[in-house]
């Protein structure tokens, strides 16, 4: 971690960076998950700043918002998986788990992709507020988390049509992270789409976007609930609500 | 990790919504739920814009689109990642910053900042919760070094850039980040704000 910048969490917090600061500290941000964790906290403390001085808006606007947003469409939600609860251990059985050295290697690629993934969303975003910023940062949080849990474990599995995905669960913590690495090209109207699946329909855990250096931007298992299987198929561009190509890779996950 | 995930209520049950689960539901594009969340958010979204920006037409301006952005991000919020409160008084101050930083002359942030200096945390509040956190937030900040708290405070109600606070306190660029820093997070253990 870099001091200086480490430094900067709290005029990060409360909006003390220029443009050019503040696009340097957020590509440190989203490589430091200790930042991240500081930053939410600092900028959580800097809103109570905010809420005491609360003072009731003129009732025109409240008529104006309500129907201004008769005309807004809301964006579309990122990769983001939401599960359902209802918990279920998995039996895995013909997973294998990776030793600990591909873990590594497997984490350092997905550490090195999540700047990747704040630049894709800065990208496609005209207005990128630091709210979704900071947010995008906090995914990465349950990475950091994930792989510093004392009950981390590791699944992975070659693809049937080459690539590799792996996955990286905390049972204790409910979370996990997945990345698929070496995919073969997909025709521009098809997409790989990544699904937890239990009992009941697969739900998608998000479609795989690259990320640079051979690897997929990693997608966040909010919860582990009622998953034994993660899978990868190929579907139209856009993906589907439920698989419907075969299964590309599958593997369980560790209990 | 074991929580259900909650509905929201329903109009006739008397315990309301949180604005967690309001703003979910908003994220399913609930107008209904939206209209509740704005009576929760609205207030704090509007006091702190009014108080980084000043001039009252901007500052409705800046109000409204914070609340619309609301509604239009609403599907990215991530419930375990903070409060819906939160949210929006993010986005709140960052349009409201935005706002001075691009579009004031240079003598309209001579004089906001003059303003801020002579009263820096005075300003009365009406309701009742929110005269209880200015309490506590008065408390907190009269705990924190002059220098500390002169840099918060010109930061978020001034809405300047750590160099300007530099500049104003007259003190070197690496002592006011520095203060920053180290004057939120006494803050922050004071407030007992955690993850």
């Amino acid at each position: 971690m870099n001091p200086d910048l480490h430094l900067l969490t709290g005029a990060y917090a409360v909006d003390a960076l220029d443009d050019s600061e503040r696009r340097q500290f957020e590509r440190h941000l989203a490589a430091c998950p200790d930042c991240a964790q500081e930053v939410a906290e600092l900028r959580r403390t800097a809103n109570r700043l905010g809420a005491a001085v609360a003072a009731d808006p003129p009732d025109r606007i409240r008529a104006g918002v309500l129907a201004e947003i008769k005309g807004v469409r809301q964006d579309s939600p990122g990769l983001r998986l939401v599960g359902r609860r209802g918990r279920q251990r998995d039996t895995g059985s013909r997973r294998w788990v990776v030793g600990l050295t591909s873990v590594a290697a497997a984490v350092a690629l997905a550490l090195a992709v999540a700047f990747g993934v704040v630049a894709v969303r800065a990208q496609h975003q005209l207005t990128t507020t630091q709210a979704e910023l900071a947010q995008a940062a906090g995914r990465y949080t349950p990475l950091a988390q994930v792989l510093g849990a004392t009950d981390m474990r590791a699944e992975s599995a070659n693809g049937t049509q080459g690539g590799r995905a792996t996955a990286v669960v905390s049972r204790r913590l409910d979370k996990g992270i997945f990345v698929a690495f070496n995919m073969p090209p997909t025709p521009s109207n098809r997409t790989y789409q990544a699904w937890a699946i239990g009992t009941g329909h697969p739900r998608s855990i998000g479609l795989l976007t690259n990320g640079g250096n051979d690897s997929t931007v990693p997608l966040v298992l909010d919860t582990l609930a009622n998953t034994t299987t993660i899978a990868v198929t190929l579907e139209p561009a856009g993906g589907s609500p439920q698989p419907t190509g075969s299964l590309l890779i599958s593997f369980s996950l560790p209990t | 990790m074991d929580k259900p995930i909650r509905s929201v209520r329903r109009q006739a049950d008397p315990a309301p919504a949180s604005p967690e689960d309001l703003l979910v539901e908003v994220a399913k594009g609930s107008e209904a739920a939206f209209e509740q969340l704005y009576d929760v958010v609205a207030g704090p979204v509007f006091g702190v814009v009014r108080r980084v920006v000043r001039d009252s037409a901007q500052s409705e301006e800046v109000t409204q689109e914070v609340l619309v952005e609301l509604w239009r991000t609403a599907t990215r919020f991530d419930p375990a990642l903070g409060g819906a409160l939160n949210w929006a008084l993010t986005l709140a101050h960052r349009r409201a910053v935005d706002r001075v930083r691009s579009a004031q002359a240079s003598t309209d942030r001579d004089e906001r900042v003059g303003a801020l200096v002579d009263r820096p945390f005075d300003e009365v509040a009406d309701a009742v919760a929110t005269r209880l956190e200015h309490e506590q937030v008065r408390r907190c900040l009269s705990a924190l070094t002059e220098l500390q708290r002169e840099s918060v405070l010109l930061a978020y109600y001034g809405g300047n850039t750590y160099r300007e606070v530099a500049s104003l306190l007259d003190t070197p660029l690496g002592t006011i980040k520095t203060r920053l820093r180290d004057g939120l997070i006494r803050l922050r253990d004071c407030l007992g704000v955690t993850r």
